[in-house]
């Protein structure tokens, strides 16, 4: 479903990812492991096409997406709907009045009756478990309701490809497990989950696959869970990432 | 909460089709990420820091200086000293910033000429006062291009300008950064959840600036809280002592001022 070859992408301080060769199938669940800094956010920022790389090429269900392909406004917009993308920081993705407002942002561009969207609506605040913030106002929100906030305005557009910055932080140890286990029916029907996280105690049941970056931006391990399970050393390593 | 999924959630959403979405906001953000690098003027790799010889506080007096000369005399040779002298400063910059320096300069000075195109036309006497113009946005542009915004607020300590002023520059030079990285981080949300066409576009733009407000006030009311806690009654810290090398270079700049001064009478 996403196939990165090479990818390279330099800010003008320095490298952000060194020649990242990766392949995710669709309905895996992958964890992108590694210390602060080592280019997780930005190649998020690439697979969902608010930047584009600098070398090297990143195809998602076996299209080519480089800055032609971004420039067609439907293109990108199709991309936008394809890939879901929860923020690190949930406060700069809240922008409406109220909490229904911000899930029903994107439904109300879909060809969608209002009932459905509606429906659609009330659906994902269950799922997240902000059914009773609905009339509440995002921006006034506690850190872990924005997150869940967040979480059900990306998930209304019903998107295949789920991508979580440390979607954890700031959530109570109960809400971490729900958000977990949610996360989990999303893969089982068929959904890309990809998320970055600190916690691999927390993850290391849910995630199938763990991707760990090191300084350099490169691509340290690529592990499925069944192989970590062999390895304690590196379970130990990743537990204090 | 619930993880039974509801059934739309299982199948394909549909998509507009036929909409060509306005390039505004992919625009927008790649301006302000454009801007957002200037600001984070250090840690750029490509360009190799620059060894400051002379306090900022000097730096700053020259280029006032510099202005004010320009300003006052309408001598021609004094035009072409300041452009000598402004050359060999130019030449001793690394390539990187000379370009800087150069490009900011033509663009600049075309649109001060732009400004000025009606008095050419009615055939004023205009070119000495366009050469002056631009030494000016000449010298201005090395400034800026060679001058941190940390240097800046070291230069009005040491010119003894009152605290809230240098107050007001440090959290406004703080701040310009933060909440434009905060707004840029708005419109990538904006561009990831606009999948169609948005029927009040305009309301858009309110919400925006309306978060960001919001944002602003916060920012500023908890910074002010961090450095009361912190021990801040309004006061900047004493500003280093200037060194010897310094203080000649000042007696140098104010001698080479009184001299192009009274040359230029």
């Amino acid at each position: 479903m996403i196939t990165l070859d090479q990818l390279t992408y330099a800010y003008p301080s320095g490298l952000g990812l060194d020649k990242i060769n990766l392949q995710i199938k669709r309905g895996e669940f992958v964890c992108f492991m590694g210390p602060n800094g080592c280019g997780k956010s930005t190649l998020f920022n690439i697979l969902s096409g608010l930047k584009v790389a600098s070398s090297g090429t990143y195809a998602f269900q076996q299209t080519t997406i480089d800055a032609t392909y971004l420039k067609n406004a439907q293109q990108r917009q199709r991309l936008h709907q394809q890939i879901g993308v929860v923020f690190q920081n949930s406060d700069t993705q809240l922008f409406n009045l109220t909490v229904a407002d911000e899930v029903a942002f994107g439904l109300r561009q879909l060809p969608l009756a209002e009932a459905e969207i509606e429906r659609r609506v009330n659906d994902c605040l269950v799922l997240t478990g902000c059914r009773q913030l609905r009339e509440r106002v995002p921006y006034h929100l506690s850190g872990g309701e924005k997150k869940r906030v967040a979480l059900a305005s990306v998930l209304a557009l019903n998107p295949d490809v789920l991508i979580l910055d440390e979607p954890l932080n700031g959530l109570t140890p109960a809400a971490q497990h729900e958000i977990l286990a949610l996360l989990t029916t999303l893969q089982q029907a068929g959904k890309t989950i990809l998320i970055a996280s600190h916690d691999y105690l927390q993850i290391k049941t849910s995630a199938h696959r763990f991707v760990v970056f090191n300084e350099q931006h490169q691509i340290a391990y690529d592990i499925d869970r069944t192989s970590l399970a062999t390895k304690p050393e590196l379970q130990k390593e990743l537990a204090l990432l | 909460m619930s993880t039974k999924l509801p059934d739309w959630l299982t199948t394909s959403t549909p998509l507009p089709t036929g909409h060509q979405q306005r390039h505004f906001l992919a625009q927008n953000m790649q301006r302000l990420e454009r801007l957002l690098q200037r600001f984070s003027q250090a840690n750029d790799l490509a360009r190799p820091p620059l060894k400051h010889f002379i306090a900022p506080q000097h730096k700053l007096l020259a280029v006032l200086g510099v202005i004010l000369l320009l300003s006052l005399n309408q001598n021609i040779l004094l035009l072409w000293l300041l452009l000598l002298g402004d050359l060999v400063i130019l030449l001793l910059l690394p390539p990187i910033y000379l370009r800087q320096v150069l490009r900011q300069t033509a663009v600049t000075g075309a649109f001060a000429i732009l400004l000025i195109l009606p008095s050419l036309l009615l055939n004023a006497n205009v070119a000495l006062f366009a050469a002056k113009t631009l030494l000016i946005l000449l010298n201005l542009n090395y400034y800026r291009t060679t001058t941190t915004f940390n240097q800046v607020i070291t230069a009005l300590q040491q010119l003894h300008c009152p605290n809230s002023v240098i107050f007001v520059v440090d959290i406004t030079l703080i701040y310009l950064k933060m909440l434009g990285e905060f707004l840029l981080q708005l419109l990538q949300a904006v561009s990831l959840r606009t999948v169609g066409k948005s029927k009040h576009p305009y309301q858009m733009i309110g919400l925006l600036f309306g978060t960001l407000y919001l944002k602003t006030r916060d920012y500023a009311l908890d910074l002010y809280a961090a450095m009361e806690a912190r021990g801040f009654i309004g006061v900047y810290p004493a500003a280093p002592r200037t060194r010897q090398r310094d203080q000649l270079y000042l007696l140098l700049e104010v001698t080479v001022f009184c001299f192009l001064f009274l040359l230029g009478r």
